[in-house]
């Protein structure tokens, strides 16, 4: 019997109805351990290239890790993936929360959907078995709806929900997953792929618990990291002041992105910052066996912003994208256009680029006011933020051309538009300004999911004796953040694989490497007690890496290429104001940089894996998918 | 008796501070006395490293220490 991971994928089938479990042995776990390397491996082998990623030839996956559910705070994430209708690549998204551990809990360690249900459905998978259930009377409904008629209809208090709201069920291109409101799969537009195939939720329940190789080991470390979590320094503060204590820092440092990416500080920083959160602060919560607590509920009793502490709380990506990006310094207005996203079931990062570009469209009169129907769209103007919400959920007037993206709805309304809209690989961006950490832009060009905020390296935590956090990985030098050379190249190389872990092994980011509490050696300590494997760091970056190849090959395939491989227009403009005035991404020593990376990753100078590193990789079977 | 340690600060705990200094310090001091004396708030400061190790707020200073603080400005 296998410990930490049940041996178990479930194949749905939509169309037909029917379910079947696979059981593909220990030596495929170990190859590909977990989360993004599960799904590439299933979207590799299931799905054609070219294929419409709202069509019921589209491949969902639900992926947990070896290790998820094991009791160690933090290793409780999952993954859902396809191919993405907002960048018709590899789309992909984790979230924390309660699922990922309920799911193995429930039997299996992922869930590979196919096809298209005749009608709504929804699956409730309990203990190993599985239910096709009538989704008529949710369909339609807010993700709360949905959460509690689901657990009134299972009869069961403590299912877990992965849900979409009406903007997945009208094929919104980002919508996204919403895990009991609370947490969610924001990014590329998965909540679209479910409802495209009639998939109103998944819920599961499981009453049995993982089993560890090495149980007391597996007690030891996690009481040592719930020690360190309480006086590591990064982890004090996400305890403390969640992620809402970020946005000080950046703006401070003059990198919180402000009006549409224009600007690195916002002048209204300080009512957005986590002292002014204390105003709408309701409580903190967690998620499963996490004692980091980095969770905020938000709650006020306002006639214009009303917020209900069951719908979430803004994170820093939210209360900059409905904040400095916009221009808009109102937090409780911020928090309302979170909590109204979570219920209607989108990305708040798209919502947010969204309403920046219409907004610099507007100051540049490239849209007016016949194109909403009267309504003037400015930046710092919170409740114009709120309206294009209602528009875009509801596909009226201009909100049916910006349900598609950033990207296309630019294409759509021409007239110069594009030179607003700013997306990489299709991917619009998360709240981080290029220009202030280098790695990350690097991070945003070369990611299979485009412009992706946790398969990047945050250069600006590694100045110094910062960098000591990396020695493990033989590390040794300062890194600096505004640079874009060979030594960036190199900490981008192996800071990308570090983070890497995490998506892999379905790990929080917030209590992981390199930043949080674990150290490597404590985390491949944990993975070796939990699954019994006799493995290493190496083994694991690996598979990091292995992961990473396969999702770049599954983007080759859909016709991508080194032309994808970039940052916007706007990263190559100087910095107009604030700290780093002045600072630009030179246009060609960033591409020498990308080069330079595909040559130290074993790529050809297209960027295409050689057969060597697919070879190192133990994935040759996949040599023939790169195209010629 | 006192101690001297040498402190790096980075971005924006620079502002109206330094790059790098020496700074005096009661003996058993800790980083929080750190913090006070420079009139940093524990929420500014988002990563501790002292003597190429990652420190805690609580961990008390020998002379000479070598301490960085970076603000919370990572993500992921
Ligand atoms: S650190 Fe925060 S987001 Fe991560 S698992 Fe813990 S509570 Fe959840």
């Amino acid at each position: 019997m296998p410990f930490g991971y049940n041996g178990k994928i479930l194949h749905v089938d939509l169309t037909k109805q029917e379910w079947q479990v696979e059981e593909p042995g220990e030596k495929w776990y170990r190859t590909y351990m977990g989360g993004s390397a599960f799904a590439s491996y299933y979207l590799l082998k299931l799905l054609k290239p070219g294929v419409d990623p709202l069509s019921p030839e589209n491949v969902l996956i639900f992926a947990c890790s070896v290790v998820t559910g094991a009791p160690i705070s933090g290793w409780n994430r999952y993954t859902v993936a396809a191919k993405s209708p907002l960048t018709h690549a590899f789309g992909e998204s984790e979230a924390a929360g309660y699922f990922g551990p309920e799911l193995k809990f429930a039997g299996f360690d992922a869930i590979v959907i196919q096809g298209r249900a005749a009608k709504p459905t929804y699956l409730f998978i309990k203990d190993g078995e599985v239910q096709f259930r009538d989704a008529k009377d949710v369909w339609g409904l807010d993700n709360f709806e949905t959460l509690l008629s689901i657990q009134e209809e299972v009869g069961e208090k403590r299912v877990r929900v992965a849900s979409i709201g009406p903007a997945g069920e009208r094929l919104i291109r980002f919508a996204n997953v919403s895990n009991d409101v609370e947490h969610f799969n924001g990014r590329t537009g998965m909540g679209a792929v479910l409802g495209s195939k009639n998939l109103k939720a998944v819920a599961v329940r499981g009453t049995k618990r993982m089993e560890s190789a090495e149980p007391e080991k597996v007690k030891e470390i996690a009481r040592w990291l719930h020690e360190r979590i309480k006086t590591h320094p990064p982890n004090v503060g996400l305890t403390n002041f969640g992620t809402p204590g970020l946005v000080k820092g950046l703006n401070a440092s003059g990198i919180l992105p402000t009006r549409n990416f224009r600007e690195g500080v916002f002048e209204g920083a300080d009512k957005l910052n986590v002292d002014a959160y204390a105003s709408i602060l309701h409580s903190s919560g967690t998620c499963w066996g996490c004692t980091v607590r980095c969770k905020r509920r938000v709650a006020l009793e306002d006639e214009k912003y009303p917020l209900n502490p069951k719908w979430g709380g803004p994170e820093y990506e939210t209360i900059a994208a409905f904040g400095s990006m916009i221009g808009n310094d109102n937090l409780p207005a911020v928090a309302r256009g979170n909590q109204l996203c979570n219920l209607y079931g989108m990305d708040t990062i798209t919502m947010g680029n969204l309403t920046a570009f219409v907004m610099e469209c507007f100051e540049n009169e490239i849209l007016t006011e016949k194109d909403t129907g009267g309504r003037k769209i400015l930046f710092g103007d919170p409740d114009a933020m709120l309206w294009l919400i209602e528009e875009v959920v509801h596909r009226r007037g201009i909100g049916d051309i910006l349900a598609e993206g950033v990207k296309t709805a630019s294409e759509k309304i021409g007239r110069g538009s594009e030179q607003f809209a700013f997306t990489i690989k299709g991917n619009d961006l998360p709240l981080h300004e290029g220009r202030g950490k280098t790695g990350v832009a690097l991070g945003y060009a070369l990611s299979s999911t485009g412009a992706d905020h946790v398969e990047t390296p945050h250069d600006v935590n590694f100045q110094g004796e910062g960098v000591a956090k990396l020695y493990a990985l033989g590390l040794l030098d300062p890194v600096e953040p505004l640079e874009t050379d060979s030594a960036k190249v190199r900490f981008f190389a192996l800071g990308q694989k570090a983070w890497g872990i995490n998506n892999l092994l379905s790990i929080c980011n917030f209590t992981s490497v390199p930043i949080h509490a674990m150290t490597f050696h404590n985390l491949v300590e944990a993975v070796r007690a939990v699954t019994g494997w006799d493995t290493s760091l190496y083994e694991i970056m690996l598979a990091v890496e292995r992961s990473m190849v396969m999702s770049r090959i599954f983007n080759l395939r859909e016709g991508l290429g080194p032309e994808d491989d970039r940052v916007i227009r706007r990263w190559h403009e100087e910095m107009p104001g604030g700290p780093i005035q002045g600072k630009k991404i030179d246009g060609q020593e960033f591409r020498r940089a990308v080069e330079l990376f595909y040559e130290l990753s074993g790529w050809d100078q297209r960027g295409r894996p050689t057969f060597g590193k697919l070879v190192e990789l133990n994935i040759e079977w996949l040599y023939k998918e790169i195209p010629a | 008796m006192t101690i001297r340690v040498r402190v790096s600060l980075y971005s924006s705990l620079r502002i109206d501070r330094f790059a790098e200094a020496k700074v005096e310090l009661p003996e058993g001091a800790a980083v929080t006395d750190l913090l006070d004396k420079l009139q940093i708030p524990l929420q500014d400061v988002g990563i501790v490293v002292v003597n190429a190790r990652s420190g805690t707020f609580q961990q008390k200073l020998q002379a000479d220490d070598r301490i960085t603080l970076i603000p919370p400005i990572g993500g992921g």
